[in-house]
């Protein structure tokens, strides 16, 4: 899994400006920094210092300022060197190849971080974070992500571990030590620790949905039939002219998508063709393609004029999750409102508009993150926790049973112990470390 | 004097050596056991006692694998009771009082109708070797002994030196010498040794005991023995005696705790954390008002009374000061103070899992010389190092018991893989496999081992396959379908639901209130002439099986899983140092301990998942 040699990569992205970085991690780091300026001295822990970049056969093609940072105290945990060099891609180009002519190899995508997580500067919530702290789209969602990284969340599974483990101790100190009989307020006590050790579990798995929707987002499609309101719908939410609208049925073809953030939660909202027996080869395409992207939807609005008595019956791939009657203002008000389930909007005027946001955030799920809170926010560490509750749920069955068996209280709480290690990658599967790391660009 | 060759010399008579011996000459192999004082072999040097939490189930195994603890427990035994009844099959656990001079006698005996055993009274100082082998000993008087096997087995005897309050005495046991010597001929031959220290409680009067005052405790009425070759058990069941001690005991402890040499520094070995001193007590769990002592009986109508829980190394006046204040013992009279012994060890982490060092062939070490304390750890490592000096010897295959086999194999596997900073004490926590590791089923465990080493004469092998196989019938019947007319009336006694229409005997015996007695169900007839503990641990068996069904299958995908690691093998000569990614915690724990498999490295405090990659992603390269 690990590999010790140096690695190389650019860490700003692509493309032309001001300045651009290229990183170096590994014991070479600071062999190849001295190579890069024949004229460098030894580099120093944390200083900056000023390189004349010569490629291998002397010719200087550029001036950078390098960083260095000695092992451990480092992002990676290894010898690292960021150089600054000008934003040309050439130059980097350049530079990085001068670095690999020189003993350093070509990073693969997560490396830096895995190496810090493999040499024990983070944990593998902490490097999971880092991807999503790069990626968030939401200033509540860097904002979450920062906590994680910092290991705010790491601290609150670490206490859940601190918390069993002294159950566990004391169990097997009935079990091992103690020769005489269970004292009568042991197992009435191991009961009430146990259940507030589920109820914090509890909370904590409920901070899922919510962080999962911060870290990933959200994708709202809207559909319904032709020319009921939904590209005004969207650019009314939007606040943009994206879509084009007419009172032409069949404007939309292809499917619009918009990004807006709702509580923080990054939205991608689609305005698709809308449902009809198409008309031409073009119109059935964009329909065909509007069924996958229903099928996709974390929320599926169905959109129909509010004046449209019997609109065609159409088999849509899933029920929809919130129906709108749109173009509320042709109505007169006695008609408004029968069905809690069913908004009457305004897309044009802008009504309802309030009550349709917080309609879809009721359906997105999951309480607001207090402005200290931490979350869970991949699949896995719901899963892990799930796999970590199960066992103490278990153990709670035992202990309501009538002759609580301390020996398999003291099992589950092992293999509830042993989740939680997975969890904060203690005893994480190769494989699986090696999943996750494969998600991240080159030069994190 | 001259001696001929032995395949296997074993030095020490304690329980380690006894085992060791007794097994090896069992084997066929032509054996001496070499002691200083012939009369103290197996000598209970300690509590009048064997057994109890984990130590019950090692004797259990040691029996199966041929050794004599259990056996001759059995015949001096006392009073036998099974401790943590109400907690759980796996931790059940026996434990017999123990006639420590019948213990010795019938040990003695055994030894010394033994075919291939010599029994040799004399102090060994020195080893014979050459290349790295070992091929024999050199006595106090420079007699030589050669043999190419020698287990050393010598207890608390290395360096011993007693204390008692600022009281210094140069002795292996109280009344009995160190041996000095060995040590520095280990070290002459690369290996290190440290330090440890272990107490004992003070023997008392019985006459000067006023027994109205103390709180008498029965054994078992079904005494279960430890050996399955004790046919006709049928053992006393004497009273033992509790008392506790008090604050104005405390208050006079602390007072002189400077006086002890714990805490005045003069003990530099490290003690038990789990059977600490009084002093210890007293100190580090201020807040218990009160701690247990046992009055123990050291043989039957003894005068001396072993005061189990009150070992100490304060002077002696100060422990009879703090005894009198409690009640029974307000004019007690001691036959001997207790004291703290401090001795060499050597760290088992130089050995192999077959107890074999790795430094000179052909040399095994067992017992409290490898860092244990109490008898049934020793005994359990006396007669893995006697086998396997024996298939050593014959050219056969050693015995490696897994962690998920034995009690015994996890013992093994600790001493080799893990620091021993105090004297190692066997728990039933340390086993990670202990749902599986039950005393009642140390036969089922360990009998392919014993029958494909010949441990056990074939009618004893013939008699435990006769268990098994009733323990096989005894689950067959639990298949039979029960009606509500046959199974509503327990039902109704127990106050829990009762039964629509017919359901396996095995579905109903899942109910956690439902027992095997309760169903009303034939079983086999059992042989007329087994004892009932016999029957009852197998129907109590049968129903653990079926009660712990879906944990003992979850234990199971843990071995399973386990075992990958187990497959994978370390060289023996890998060079740690060179390893690029190693902490340097790994790296030197690593080089030093040279783990035999991956399994093991996994084990190794401070190795961290990050070290196993490195390593894994070394094998995969190689
Ligand atoms: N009065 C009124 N008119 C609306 C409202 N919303 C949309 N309209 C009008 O309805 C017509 C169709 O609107 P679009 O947004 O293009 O409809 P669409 O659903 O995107 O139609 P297609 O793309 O053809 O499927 C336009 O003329 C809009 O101005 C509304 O709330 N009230
Ligand atoms: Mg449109």
């Amino acid at each position: 899994m690990i590999e010790h040699d140096t690695i190389v990569a650019p860490a700003t992205p692509p493309g032309v400006g001001g300045l651009a970085v290229v990183r170096l991690s590994g014991p070479q780091s600071g062999d190849i920094l001295k190579a890069l300026d024949s004229q460098h001295r030894p580099p120093k822990h944390r200083q900056a210092t000023f390189l004349r970049l010569e490629d291998s056969t002397g010719l200087i093609f550029d001036d950078a300022m390098a960083t260095f940072f000695r092992s451990p105290n480092s992002y990676t945990g290894e010898d690292m060197a960021e150089i600054s060099c000008h934003g040309n891609p050439l130059i980097v180009q350049q530079l990085v190849s001068s670095c690999c002519t020189r003993g350093a190899r070509i990073a693969d995508p997560g490396e830096f971080t895995k190496r810090a997580f493999v040499l024990g500067k983070m944990d593998l919530i902490q490097a999971e974070a880092v991807a999503s702290f790069i990626e968030a789209q939401s200033l509540e969602s860097t904002r979450l992500h920062h906590r994680l990284l910092r290991g705010d969340l790491s601290t609150r599974l670490v206490a859940l571990k601190t918390k069993l483990m002294s159950l566990l101790q004391s169990v097997e100190y009935a079990l091992d030590i103690s020769e005489e009989e269970i004292e009568p307020g042991f197992l009435p006590g191991l009961l009430k620790d146990t259940t507030s050790l589920d109820r914090s579990t509890s909370n904590l798995l409920a901070t899922y949905q919510r962080g999962h929707l911060l870290t990933f987002g959200a994708t709202v499609v809207l559909t319904g039939p032709p020319n009921s309101g939904k590209s005004t719908l969207l650019n009314r939410l939007s606040n943009s002219e994206r879509a084009i609208t007419s009172p032409d049925p069949g404007t939309t073809r292809d499917f619009i998508d918009v990004q807006f953030t709702l509580e923080g939660i990054p939205v991608t909202l689609i305005d698709t063709a809308g449902l009809r027996e198409s008309r031409d080869s073009i119109e059935e395409a964009g329909i065909t393609r509007t069924r996958t992207l229903m099928k996709d939807a974390d929320i599926l609005v169905w959109i129909q004029s509010a004046t449209d008595k019997s609109p065609e019956e159409l088999s849509l791939p899933k029920k929809p999750d919130i129906v709108l009657l749109n173009k509320s203002d042709l109505l007169d008000s006695s008609m408004k409102n029968t069905d809690p389930n069913v908004l009457f909007i305004s897309a044009l005027y802008g009504d309802g508009m309030e009550a349709f946001k917080s309609k879809l955030l009721k359906n997105l799920g999951g309480a607001p993150l207090l402005s200290s809170g931490v979350a869970l926010t991949t699949a896995r560490q719901h899963a892990a926790l799930i796999s970590f509750q199960r066992p103490i749920r278990q153990s709670l069955t035992i202990l309501h049973s009538p002759n609580p068996s301390l020996e398999l209280i003291s099992f589950e709480f092992r293999d509830a112990l042993e989740s939680l290690d997975v969890l904060l990658g203690k005893t994480t599967p190769d494989d699986i470390i090696r999943a996750i790391f494969s998600n991240f660009c080159v030069g994190k | 004097m001259k001696h001929e060759e032995f395949d296997i010399l074993v030095v020490g008579g304690g329980h380690a050596g006894v085992e060791a011996a007794s097994i090896a000459a069992y084997l066929g192999r032509k054996t001496a056991l070499i002691t200083m004082d012939l009369r103290s072999i197996a000598r209970m040097s300690c509590n009048p006692a064997i057994g109890g939490l984990a130590k019950g189930q090692i004797v259990r195994e040691i029996d199966v694998l041929g050794g004599i603890m259990g056996r001759f427990a059995d015949w001096a035994g006392i009073q036998f009771k099974i401790l943590n009844r109400s907690k759980g099959r796996s931790v059940w656990s026996p434990r017999a009082q123990v006639d420590k001079r019948l213990y010795e006698q019938g040990v003695q005996r055994h030894l010394s109708r033994l075919k291939n055993l010599t029994l040799i009274a004399a102090e060994v100082v020195n080893f014979i070797d050459a290349r790295g082998q070992i091929e024999g000993v050199i006595l106090s008087d420079q007699t030589r002994i050669a043999s190419r096997n020698v287990i050393l087995t010598c207890g608390t005897f290395l360096n011993g030196l007693i204390h008692i309050g600022r009281q210094k005495i140069r002795a292996g046991r109280m009344g009995e010498s160190a041996a000095n010597g060995i040590t520095e001929a280990l070290h002459a031959r690369g290996f290190s040794t440290g330090r440890l220290k272990t107490g004992t409680p003070p023997r008392l009067d019985a006459a000067t005991i006023d027994w109205s005052l103390t709180k008498p405790v029965r054994g078992d009425d079904n005494p279960v023995p430890f050996s399955y070759r004790s046919h006709n058990f049928d053992p006393p069941n004497v009273l033992c005696h509790q008392v506790y001690t008090s604050e104005s005991v405390h208050e006079i402890i602390r007072e002189k705790l400077i006086e002890s040499p714990l805490y005045s520094g003069d003990i530099h070995g490290t003690g038990p954390r789990y059977c600490p001193s009084i002093e210890d007590k007293v100190y580090r769990f201020a807040h218990h008002s009160k701690h247990l002592i046992f009055l123990e009986p050291e043989w039957t109508g003894s005068r001396q009374i072993y005061a189990n829980g009150f070992s100490t190394s304060l002077p002696e006046d100060v422990q009879l000061e703090a005894l009198r204040k409690i009640p029974a013992l307000k004019n007690v009279e001691f036959l001997r103070p207790g004291y703290a012994i401090e001795y060499d060890f050597i760290p088992p982490r130089q050995h192999k899992n077959t107890l074999e060092s790795k430094a000179l062939a052909g040399l095994f070490f067992a017992g409290q010389v490898n860092g244990t304390s109490g008898y049934e750890e020793a005994a359990a490592q006396g007669l893995v190092a006697g086998i396997n000096a024996a298939a050593r010897s014959a050219g056969t295959e050693p015995l490696i018991l897994g962690r998920n086999e034995a009690y015994i194999g996890v013992l093994i596997d600790d001493l080799i893989t893990k620091d021993t900073v105090e004297p190692y004490r066997m728990f039933t926590s340390r086993a990670e496999f202990r749902l599986l590791l039950r005393f009642s089923n140390a036969d089922a465990r360990l009998l392919s081992h014993a029958k494909r080493i010949h441990l056990l004469p074939q009618k004893e092998i013939l008699f435990l396959e006769t268990k098994q196989n009733l323990t096989r019938a005894v689950d067959a019947c639990l298949n039979t379908s029960l009606s509500p007319d046959e199974m509503n009336p327990v039902f109704v006694r127990s106050g829990t639901k009762q039964l629509t229409q017919k359901q396996p005997a095995r579905a109903l015996l899942k109910r956690p209130e439902i027992r095997i007695s309760d169903l009303p169900i034939v079983f086999p007839d059992f042989p007329a002439d087994w004892g009932s503990w016999l029957k009852n641990e197998i129907l109590s068996e049968a129903e653990t099986e079926v009660k712990y069904e879906g944990y003992i299958q979850r234990q199971w995908e843990q071995v399973q899983k386990s075992r990958r690691h187990e497959k994978i093998s370390l060289p023996a000569h890998l060079d740690y140092s060179g390893l690029l990614g190693l902490s340097n915690e790994a790296r030197e724990k690593l080089s030093a301990i040279r783990p035999q498999t991956l399994g093991q490295a996994m084990r190794i405090q401070g190795i961290s998942p990050a070290d196993i990659a490195v390593l894994s992603v070394y094998l995969v390269r190689k």
